[in-house]
């Protein structure tokens, strides 16, 4: 079954070759995001750039039997990440930290920042309760925007399937968080900047 | 005064909240090191360069084989020819022994093997 053209056609000779440019180019364009998936499957970020690691080594060790046409090989590392993240999920349970960058704002008020964190880890404690597929189907759509065409294939179900796994996930994070009067809330959801202006 | 927002603006704006710490700027560094010590598998070899066997070689893969079987043969033919050679000497040494029976010599033979004295002393 043929594909649409690999946007990565132009690196694959080379990395079929064994030219380690080729593997830097192919980190330059999807190391990010290769760690991104990976991240937000298992919830910690130095575990996931092992994975990241142990994916482009893959795809190296690999890149002499790539059939060029077949599939993206974008597609192919990413069905290899949320894999070796199930794997990962399925033997420990992941360790989810308060990983939240702090953003440097003078003007924010304390209130507003707590208020912030807090609802960064009831969401991250929502998403991680999430079945591993559903998890996986909501990260690659929503997160990294990948067509439901392409999150099928990476997570080897048909479209049906996929959809599904996302109408899931969503339902279930609704079902958890919206019924929460904190986040439910007119007062959350619209701009705080506008309420304290008319305060 | 803006409406509330739909339960999937609403959940959009959560889902928003989840931040990803930065890929460390050492891991690209790593894997180049390690990829400089992983040597890379090829297991499939492609047809465009897999060797096919010209006509000529299929021929002489052909009449090799009907060789083989032709000297095996031979080769057989040669121990079956041998083995009936050795064995026919027996039925030589059964000639030998009638004619010397014939003869009288016989007895001969006997004494030499040590059958009877009586013949050795026939001077008395």
């Amino acid at each position: 079954m043929q594909t649409a053209q690999d946007p990565d056609a132009d690196i694959i000779t080379g990395l079929m070759s064994g030219d380690e440019r080729a593997l830097s180019e192919l980190m330059r364009r999807h190391l990010t995001r290769v760690h991104r998936v990976a991240a937000r499957l298992l919830g910690d970020s130095a575990l996931a750039e092992d994975v990241a690691q142990s994916v482009f080594l893959k795809t190296w060790k690999m890149a002499p039997d790539w059939v060029p046409g077949q599939a993206r090989i974008l597609s192919w590392m990413l069905r290899v990440t949320t894999h070796q993240c199930f794997d990962i999920l399925k033997k420990k349970t992941p360790i989810y930290t308060d990983d939240v960058p702090e953003v440097e704002d003078s003007r924010r008020s304390a209130d507003r920042k707590m208020i912030e964190d807090q609802t960064a880890f009831s969401v991250q404690q929502a998403i991680k309760a999430l079945p591993d597929r559903q998890k996986a189907a909501l990260t690659l759509s929503y997160y990294e925007n990948v067509s439901q065409k392409e999150g099928a294939k990476i997570l080897n179900v048909t479209e049906s399937a996929y959809e599904s796994l996302l109408v899931r996930a969503r339902k279930s994070l609704k079902a958890t968080l919206l019924s929460d009067s904190e986040f439910a809330a007119p007062e959350f959801l619209t701009h705080t900047d506008e309420k304290e202006e008319r305060q | 005064m803006t409406g509330a927002p739909t339960p999937d603006l609403a959940l959009n704006a959560l889902l928003d909240t989840q931040k990803i710490a930065p890929v460390s700027d050492l891991l690209q560094a790593r894997i180049l090191a390690q990829a400089k010590q992983t040597p890379q598998v090829q297991t499939v070899i492609p047809q465009s360069i897999a060797p096919k066997a010209p006509a000529n070689d299929r021929f002489q893969i052909g009449f090799g084989k009907i060789a083989a079987a032709v000297i095996l043969c031979f080769g057989l033919g040669i121990s079956t020819w041998i083995f009936q050679t050795q064995t026919a000497v027996p039925a030589q040494d059964l000639i030998w022994q009638e004619a010397a029976v014939d003869l009288g010599v016989d007895e001969i033979y006997a004494w030499v093997e040590g059958e009877s004295a009586d013949v050795q002393s026939t001077g008395s």
